[in-house]
């Protein structure tokens, strides 16, 4: 008999990159590498448990910027050919390795890896994952939600209303587009909550969302159940809050299982380690050395040289792992209903590209979590917290606590010295286009005028999004994200100047539109405050 | 039909090794999976690239963000419990204070807290102040320790003229959440005021090619 219930959620998200200014753009392979390591595979575990007609439940949230990107002619025309070049690699990797049998077997592994990717890309999904995704929604098994339109990180927004708004609800609107319906649950970009939102959130049709766990526990009122049931925040929107123990097996440096000696090595990457002049194709413009993707190395363990790959053996562990998180869950609930009133539910998010990408055995872990879990032989039950909401119908009402899911859990990763200074520079140009949106109020706008609009509030969601002072923070593409943060701003100071001078460049702003070719339903008078309250 | 039973006597002898270099390099050259058409974009842009580029260089050229000089603001953000952040810009001011602070007037940051669950609003709000400088600056400020979510906004005046005037500048309320940061807080850098970022203008010529992971993030919990 079930007596509790499993929610793994997996936010899939990338900021948008995309640039056709460039015949090539090294940071698009960002979704390249996504889509080839945690996608498609995901799919795969998908399309396998449904052949296997096995009964589960998951919720993955696609964010606005990556259902674009899925969508988009030229990024789907250029993963495309990166695929050919990476499959070339491999070929030739299964040449070059004639003479040592154990990497040669792994380099066949890796050509028929890539084959069977673009098989599914190309002619299984007709190069459209969403539809994909969809086809799992529209069989029961897999809850898609969304997040944010550029993953805003909202309380550091919310200096004005209106921007919060917008960004919650284009990504509605955004994913409402594309996949044929409007979505009940909502991923907050960072698990950033702010007490309030769910205001905004209840106006845009959303039913529930997640927190991290000091969001729950430091709640206006002492949660009951702890994290393993929602709070009602008052409105009928409800917060779920992340169960430490579940995500501390998975994301953790030190006990979490994608640090085990037998699982792939991912900093060991033939990118770096093979002859220069030979892996020199394959690399950025020909000189720097990236990550192609092909790694011949696991784990191993500290200090010790990197023993070879072993697949079969990475997968047995992925299998056992999944066993011992399904244990682990079987004896947290055996706990936790002892002392509830109610079925206990533990909410389990991770992001999504942590399964194929970071944790290359990832989706071999999850599809064996889920399969176990349908077992009659355990007590778990894997369940979507839409369907939870319909089966437990009376909540705790409290408000949830100020909080995100990132280092120190509140909002200092996305507000510090290496990049506080975007905040006053994105908060101008919010307030500058809701006196532009506010000015027009009620006059006539031509349709050029209305284009250039458009696209001003499409910069101003683009330099918003949360992955640039991520980074920055992280130390990682510090320029890129600097780029891309000025750019946009500087685009849409440019904009604004046109409007306001009215002296609109139709060549210049198509140039804009090309490239940011984002929200095409996006409409400037929602930038307008009074919209609202009128 | 199996191969060996087939009457094919070939001329010339092979190596396996030779085979099987012949077989991997016809595979490498004419596996018919590189044979499938790679399409191409559905929308034929009007510009090309090299317009793209030269338009968007010159946009970001010319219309880099610069801290304004017009608009009189005072925000605050929440940062943690412990913390909080404040940036403000005192702008043309008509009345000529923002000259003076310019010529090294200091200013005092008044900082009002409310706990959210007091109801009382006649009750007069406790505030601390913290001495500042600088019209256009931005600094950290460390909070008392609360146990309630609490309520705070903030006003700039002339550090010594009457502190009953009218302030220079009024802030938006912003909420704290209760409780502790977690263990390792970096706050090296909560302290100090620094000077307004002067305009940002990205080399052209600056490679921002990285070699990076998917999302920029790694597992950071």
């Amino acid at each position: 008999m079930k007596t509790g219930f499993l929610s793994i959620i997996l936010h899939a998200h990338l900021p948008y990159v995309r640039h056709p200014e460039h015949e090539s753009f090294f940071e698009e392979n960002w979704l390249f590498e996504a889509i080839t390591e945690c996608y498609i595979p995901l799919i795969g575990v998908l399309d396998r448990l449904q052949q296997d007609q096995v009964d589960y439940r998951l919720t993955l949230s696609l964010s606005p910027t990556l259902i674009a990107m899925l969508r988009d002619e030229l990024l789907k025309t250029r993963y495309l050919k990166y695929l050919h070049k990476l499959l070339e690699l491999a070929e030739k990797e299964t040449i070059r390795t004639q003479d040592q049998p154990e990497f040669q077997k792994l380099a066949q592994y890796y050509l028929g890896f890539f084959q069977n990717t673009l098989d599914t890309y190309q002619h299984e999904y007709n190069c459209d994952l969403l539809t994909a995704f969809k086809k799992h929604h529209t069989a029961g098994t897999l809850e898609l939600i969304t997040c944010a339109a550029t993953h805003g990180f909202l309380p550091l927004l919310n200096v004005s209303e209106t921007a919060v708004r917008n960004q919650i609800n284009i990504g509605v609107n955004t994913f409402s587009a594309h996949l044929g319906f409007s979505p009940t649950g909502f991923w907050l970009p960072e698990c950033a909550y702010y007490p309030g939102v769910e205001t905004l959130l209840a106006e845009a049709g959303i039913h529930y969302f997640f927190v991290d766990t000091h969001g729950i526990m430091d709640a206006t009122e002492t949660p009951r159940n702890g994290v393993h049931a929602p709070l009602d925040c008052g409105n009928g929107v409800f917060a779920f809050g992340r169960d430490p123990e579940s995500s501390r097996q998975v994301w953790s440096a030190q006990e979490g299982y994608p640090g085990d000696f037998d699982y792939r090595e991912y900093y060991r990457d033939i990118g770096f380690d093979l002859d220069f002049d030979y892996i020199a194709p394959y690399i950025l413009d020909g000189e720097i050395r990236i990550n192609t993707g092909i790694k011949y190395y696991r784990v191993t363990g500290k200090d010790l040289p990197k023993a070879l790959y072993n697949p079969q053996a990475a997968l047995a562990k992925a299998q056992q792992h999944a066993q011992d998180f399904i244990n682990k869950r079987q004896q947290q609930i055996d706990t936790l209903s002892a002392t509830m009133d109610r079925l206990p539910i533990i909410i389990a998010p991770y992001d999504a590209e942590l399964f194929g990408h970071w944790w290359f055995e990832g989706p071999h872990w999850l599809e064996s979590v889920l399969r176990l879990a349908s077992e009659q032989t355990n007590n778990v039950q894997t369940l979507s917290c839409s369907d939870y909401l319909k089966q437990q119908t009376s909540h705790q009402t409290a408000t949830p606590s100020a909080s995100t899911w990132g280092d120190q859990g509140y909002y200092s990763y996305w507000i510090n010295e290496s990049n506080d200074w975007i905040y006053p520079f994105l908060h101008k140009a919010e307030a500058d286009m809701e006196k532009l949106a506010t000015d027009l109020q009620g006059l006539t706008i031509s349709p050029l005028q209305t284009r250039a609009l458009n696209q001003a509030a499409r910069s101003i969601l683009l330099a918003q999004a949360s992955d640039w002072p991520f980074i920055m923070k992280a130390g990682t593409t510090i320029e890129y994200a600097t780029k891309r943060i000025t750019d946009h701003l500087a685009r849409f100071n440019y904009l604004h100047d046109c409007i306001r001078k009215n002296r609109i460049n139709e060549r210049y702003l198509t140039a804009l539109e090309i490239m940011d070719n984002i929200f095409p339903d996006l409409d400037f008078r929602d930038y307008n405050p009074k919209k609202h309250h009128d | 039909m199996k191969f060996s039973n087939l009457k094919y006597k070939p001329q010339a002898t092979l190596s396996t090794e030779e085979m099987l270099q012949i077989s991997q390099e016809i595979n490498l050259a004419f596996t018919p999976i590189f044979s499938v058409e790679i399409a191409t974009p559905a929308c034929q842009h009007p510009l090309s690239s090299k317009e793209m580029l030269q338009i968007s260089d010159t946009i970001s050229l010319d219309f880099a963000p610069r801290a304004s000089n017009n608009t009189q603001q005072l925000v605050l953000l929440p940062v943690d419990p412990d913390h909080l952040y404040a940036y403000w810009n005192l702008g043309d001011d008509p009345s000529g204070s923002t000259q003076k602070i310019d010529h090294g007037h200091p200013l005092t940051l008044r900082i009002y807290s409310e706990p959210d669950n007091l109801t009382d609003t006649l009750k007069k709000k406790p505030y601390f102040d913290i001495a500042v400088e600088g019209a256009q600056a931005q600094k950290n400020i460390v909070l008392p320790q609360h146990t309630y979510q609490t309520t705070y906004s903030a006003t700039l005046v002339n550090r010594y003229q009457n502190i009953s005037q009218v302030p220079l500048a009024s802030s938006n309320i912003t909420h704290v959440p209760p409780g502790k940061v977690m263990p390792h807080p970096t706050k090296a850098s909560l302290t100090g005021v620094k000077s307004m970022p002067q305009p940002i203008i990205v080399s052209l010529g600056t490679s921002f090619y990285k070699n990076n992971s998917a999302s920029g993030q790694g597992i950071n919990q």
